[in-house]
C-alpha cells in the first residue's frame, strides 16, 4: 500500500506543477492579477510538499525493506546498515533521479518563497520553475518509475549493492553533487525570467548571487567527496582520473566558477551583464548535459547507469528544450542589455573579463576531450581514446595563464586603469619567491620533473604567495584584504601545488617477501613478521603483519585480504600510515607458488592536501555568502 | 549584440543536440543488431606465458570479457564475473593495451574470474573482434561470436541476452 502512496504523491506533484505552469500561461501576461499568482504559488507549495512526503515514504520503505518494491529488491540487501539501505536509493539510475527532482523541487521551493511576490519577474519565475520540474517528473514517472513492484511474490531478501560502492564518502557524495547541480536551476529560472520579463531592471545580480555560491560549494564539496572516494575504495593512489563522467561533472563546475566571478563584476561595477547571463544559464544547462550523458549510457564510466538509448533519447529531448528556450531568450533579448559601465582595460573587470574566456576556453577543451572519441567512433569509424596526457596538455597553460590573470586582477583595481610599474613591482617578490622554489625542486629531483610539473608547481607557490604577500601587508600595516577572495585563492593555490607536488614525488615498491624476511634499501627496511587467519561471521581475514623502518622510525602495518563468503568476493583492505606530508600504503597481494606473498607499498605526497584546499576554496566561498544579507 | 552573431547561440545547442541524436540512434542498431562473426584468426600469449589461438576454443561455449588494470569499470564489473565464474562459467579474459605487471597484480589483488587471459598488449585480436574499449563482453559459440556487450555486464543484461547459452 505505502509504495502506492508513494507514487500517487508523485503523480500529483507532478499534476500541481502542470496546474501551476498552466494558470500562468493562461493568465493575461499584462495584468498582474494578484489572486492567480497566489493560486499558482499555492499549488507550487503544495507539490513540493507532496514530493518531500513522497521521498521520505520511499526511504521509510527502503528503511522496512519492502522487497516487493522491484527498484529496492534490486538494491539494497536486509543484512545492510540502516545508512546503506537509504543510500541504496540513490545507487542506481531511478532513485537517484527521485533524489535529483527532490532537491531540485526543494531548491526551487525555498527560492520562490522568498522572493517578492509583487516582483514582475515573480509569475515568470513560478512559469519557469514549475516547467522545469514537470519535465523532470515526466520523466521520473514516464520512463524510469522507482515504484514497480514484483507481485503477488516478493522476493525474500534483495540483491545488494556492490561492495565497492559500500562507503561512506558514497552514500554523501551524490546527495552533495546533486545539490550542487540542481541548485544552479535558482540563478537559471531567474535568468530567464529576467530575460523573459525584458524590462532589465537593475539590481537582478543581488538577488541570485548568494544561491549561486552556495551551490557552488555544494558543487565543489560533492566532487571533492568522489574523488576521495575514488582514492580510499579504489585504492590505486588516485585522486582523479579524467573518466567522462568526472569530466561532465567538471564542465559546470568550470563555468560556475567563472559565473561567480561574473557576477561579481556585475554586482560591483555593472559590467559584463551579457557574460554574466549567458554564464547563469550555462551552469544549468552544463548540469542537464552531465545528466544526460551518465544516464543515457553512451560513454562507458564506473559512473554509468544501465544502458537504455530510449531513457537518454528522451533525456536529450528534455535537455534540448529547455537549452532552446533559455538560449533563445538570451540570443533574442540580449540585445536589449546596457552595462551601466564600460570596461576600463587593464582594470580590475578587465581581468576578470579575461578571466571568463578562459573559463569557457576550458569548458570547451573538456567537452572536446568528452565528445571527441565519439565523433572518431561514429564519423570515421576510428577508436580514439583521450585520457589523461590530453587533459594535463591542454590545462598546464590554460592553469598558467589563469594564475597571471588572478595575480593581475588582485593588484589592479576597480573601474581604474592599471599602474604598470606598480602593479609589477608589487608581484616582483612573489615570482621571484616562486622561481626560486621550483628551481629548488627541479635541482631536488635531478632535473627531472616535467614542464607540465614544473607550470602546475609555480603557478600554485605564485598564487599562494602573492596572498600570503598580502595577509602579511594587512597585519602589518592594516592594507585592505578581500577575505573571502585570499582564502578561496589560497585554496585554489594550494590545490595547485599539492597536485603538482604529489605528482612529482610520489613513488611506489612491489616487493615480494616470505614471513621473517626482509627488504632492506638505502632509505627503508621492511620486514614481515607475522601472518595470521582469522574467521569473522561473514568473512575471513588474513592479516600480515610488517614493521617498515624509515628515517629511524619504525612503524607497523597490518594490511589484510578479506574473502566474503556469500559473493566469494575478495578484498584488501589497505593500511595506511597518514603524517602531515604523505601517506604510506600497504596493500597485500597474493601468495606466490614459493610461498612468498606480495606486497604494494605507495608513498603519496601531499594528497591529503588537495582535498585540505578543496575545503579552503569552500570556505572562502562561505566568508562571502556570509558577509551577503 | 550584431543581429547576426546572437543565431549561434540557436545553432550550437541545435547541432549539438542533433550530433547526439545520431549517436544514440547509431547505439541503439549497434545493440540491437544479432551478430554471427566467425572468430578471427590470432596467436597470442596468455598472462601465464602460455600460447592461445582461436583454434584451442573453435569448440564449446565461452564468454570473453575485454579488461584491463587501469579500466575502473571493470573493477565494478568483477564481482559479477567472480558470481559466473563460481556458477560455471568459463570466461576468457582479453587483457587489452595492458602492462602485464599490472595485469597479474590486478588479478593476483583481487582474483581471477577467467580460465586463461590473453594478453594482447598491442590490441590487435581486439582491433580484429572490433573492441571499442573496456569491458566489452562477447560470446563465443563454436567459434562463432553471437552476441556482445559494450559496457558493465551485470545481472540484467546476463538474464537479457547471455543466460540462454548457458
Amino acid at each position: 500500500m505505502i509504495p502506492e502512496i508513494s507514487h500517487l504523491l508523485t503523480i500529483l506533484a507532478a499534476g500541481l506543477f502542470l496546474f501551476s505552469f498552466l494558470v500562468i500561461l493562461s493568465s493575461n501576461a499584462l495584468s498582474s492579477n494578484d489572486s492567480i499568482i497566489r493560486l499558482s504559488l499555492n499549488c507550487f507549495n503544495a507539490a513540493t510538499i507532496f514530493l518531500i512526503s513522497a521521498f521520505i515514504l520511499y526511504v521509510y520503505l527502503a528503511v522496512m525493506d519492502d522487497f516487493s518494491v522491484k527498484y529496492i529488491a534490486m538494491h539494497s540487501n536486509s543484512d545492510l546498515p540502516i545508512f546503506y539501505k537509504i543510500s541504496s536509493i540513490w545507487s542506481s539510475h531511478e532513485g537517484s533521479m527521485f533524489l535529483w527532482i527532490l532537491f531540485l523541487s526543494i531548491w526551487l521551493w525555498l527560492f520562490v518563497n522568498r522572493l517578492d511576490t509583487q516582483s514582475n519577474l515573480f509569475r515568470y519565475v513560478i512559469f519557469f520553475s514549475a516547467m522545469v520540474l514537470l519535465f523532470f517528473l515526466l520523466f521520473l514517472l514516464v520512463t524510469s518509475s522507482p515504484f514497480e513492484r514484483i507481485l503477488p511474490l516478493a522476493p525474500i531478501n534483495g540483491g545488494d549493492i556492490n561492495p565497492v560502492l559500500q562507503d561512506p564518502a558514497l552514500v554523501i557524495h551524490p546527495p552533495m553533487l546533486y545539490l550542487g547541480y540542481v541548485g544552479f536551476a535558482v540563478p537559471f529560472v531567474y535568468i530567464c525570467a529576467y530575460l523573459a520579463d525584458g524590462e532589465f531592471r537593475q539590481g537582478w545580480e543581488t538577488i541570485i548571487q548568494k544561491w549561486s555560491l552556495y551551490a557552488w560549494a555544494f558543487l565543489t564539496l560533492g566532487i571533492g567527496l568522489g574523488s576521495w572516494w575514488a582514492y580510499y575504495e579504489l585504492g590505486w593512489g588516485g585522486y582523479w582520473f579524467w573518466d567522462p563522467v568526472e569530466n561532465v561533472a567538471l564542465m559546470p563546475w568550470l563555468a560556475a566558477t567563472a559565473f561567480t566571478h561574473s557576477i561579481h563584476a556585475s554586482t560591483k561595477s555593472g559590467v559584463l551583464k551579457s557574460w554574466t547571463l549567458f554564464l547563469g544559464l550555462s551552469v544549468f544547462i552544463l548540469s542537464l548535459f552531465g545528466a544526460f550523458i551518465v544516464r543515457s549510457g553512451i560513454i562507458d564510466s564506473v559512473h554509468s547507469f544501465a544502458n537504455d538509448p530510449q531513457r537518454g533519447l528522451t533525456l536529450l529531448l528534455i535537455t534540448g528544450v529547455i537549452a532552446l528556450i533559455s538560449f533563445g531568450l538570451f540570443s533574442f533579448r540580449s540585445t536589449k542589455i546596457v552595462n551601466s559601465r564600460l570596461v576600463v582595460s587593464g582594470s580590475k573587470e578587465s581581468f576578470l573579463s579575461l578571466n571568463n574566456i578562459l573559463m569557457i576556453t576550458s569548458v570547451f577543451s573538456v567537452f572536446l576531450g568528452v565528445i571527441y572519441p565519439l565523433i572518431t567512433q561514429y564519423f570515421y569509424s576510428t577508436k580514439v581514446s583521450i585520457g589523461p596526457p590530453y587533459y594535463n596538455t591542454i590545462f598546464a597553460p590554460l592553469i598558467f595563464i589563469a594564475a597571471c590573470f588572478i595575480a593581475l586582477s588582485v593588484e589592479s583595481k576597480w573601474q581604474r586603469k592599471w599602474k604598470v610599474t606598480e602593479t609589477l613591482s608589487k608581484l616582483g617578490i612573489p615570482i621571484l619567491i616562486s622561481c626560486f622554489l621550483t628551481f629548488i625542486v627541479q635541482s631536488l629531483h635531478q632535473y627531472s620533473v616535467s614542464l607540465i610539473q614544473m607550470i602546475g608547481l609555480f603557478s600554485g607557490i605564485f598564487i599562494i604567495s602573492i596572498y600570503a604577500f598580502k595577509l602579511l601587508m594587512n597585519s602589518v600595516n592594516r592594507e585592505f584584504i578581500n577575505w573571502s577572495s585570499a582564502v578561496s585563492h589560497l585554496g585554489f593555490g594550494l590545490l595547485l601545488f599539492s597536485i603538482a607536488g604529489n605528482s612529482i614525488f610520489s613513488y611506489e615498491k612491489n616487493l615480494k617477501l616470505n614471513v621473517n624476511e626482509e627488504y632492506i634499501s638505502e632509505e627503508l627496511e621492511i620486514s614481515f613478521d607475522d601472518l595470521s587467519l582469522q574467521d569473522e561471521s561473514n568473512h575471513q581475514r588474513i592479516i600480515a603483519q610488517i614493521n617498515m623502518k624509515i628515517h629511524d622510525k619504525v612503524i607497523s602495518f597490518s594490511p589484510e585480504k578479506r574473502k566474503y563468503f556469500t559473493r566469494g568476493q575478495v578484498t584488501s583492505e589497505t593500511d595506511i600510515e597518514a603524517t602531515f606530508l604523505r601517506d604510506i600504503y600497504i596493500n597485500i597481494g597474493e601468495q606466490l607458488d614459493d610461498g612468498s606473498w606480495t606486497f604494494r607499498v605507495q608513498f603519496n605526497y601531499l594528497i591529503k592536501w588537495i582535498w585540505f584546499s578543496v575545503l579552503l576554496m569552500i570556505l572562502g566561498i562561505l566568508i562571502r555568502s556570509r558577509a551577503m544579507v | 549584440m550584431k543581429s547576426k552573431i546572437r543565431y549561434i547561440f540557436l545553432l550550437v545547442p541545435i547541432s549539438i543536440i542533433v550530433f547526439f541524436a545520431y549517436v544514440i540512434s547509431q547505439s541503439q542498431n549497434e545493440a540491437s543488431q544479432p551478430l554471427n562473426l566467425e572468430l578471427p584468426e590470432f596467436q597470442l600469449q596468455t598472462l601465464d606465458d602460455k600460447t592461445l589461438s582461436e583454434k584451442d576454443i573453435s569448440s564449446g561455449t565461452y564468454l570473453i570479457n575485454v579488461w584491463a588494470s587501469w579500466c575502473i569499470t571493470c573493477r565494478v564489473e568483477h564481482p559479477f564475473l567472480i558470481d559466473l565464474k563460481d556458477k560455471g562459467v568459463p570466461i576468457i579474459g582479453l587483457n587489452y593495451k595492458d602492462n602485464k605487471d599490472d595485469a597479474i597484480n590486478w588479478l593476483k589483488n583481487f582474483k581471477s574470474p577467467y580460465e586463461i587471459s590473453i594478453h594482447d598488449f598491442y590490441g590487435t585480436l581486439a582491433l580484429d573482434l572490433g573492441v571499442t574499449g573496456a569491458p566489452e563482453t562477447y560470446l563465443l559459440k563454436d567459434g562463432i561470436i553471437v552476441r556482445r556487450h559494450i559496457g558493465e555486464l551485470n545481472i540484467e543484461k546476463w538474464r537479457q541476452d547471455f543466460a540462454e547459452f548457458f
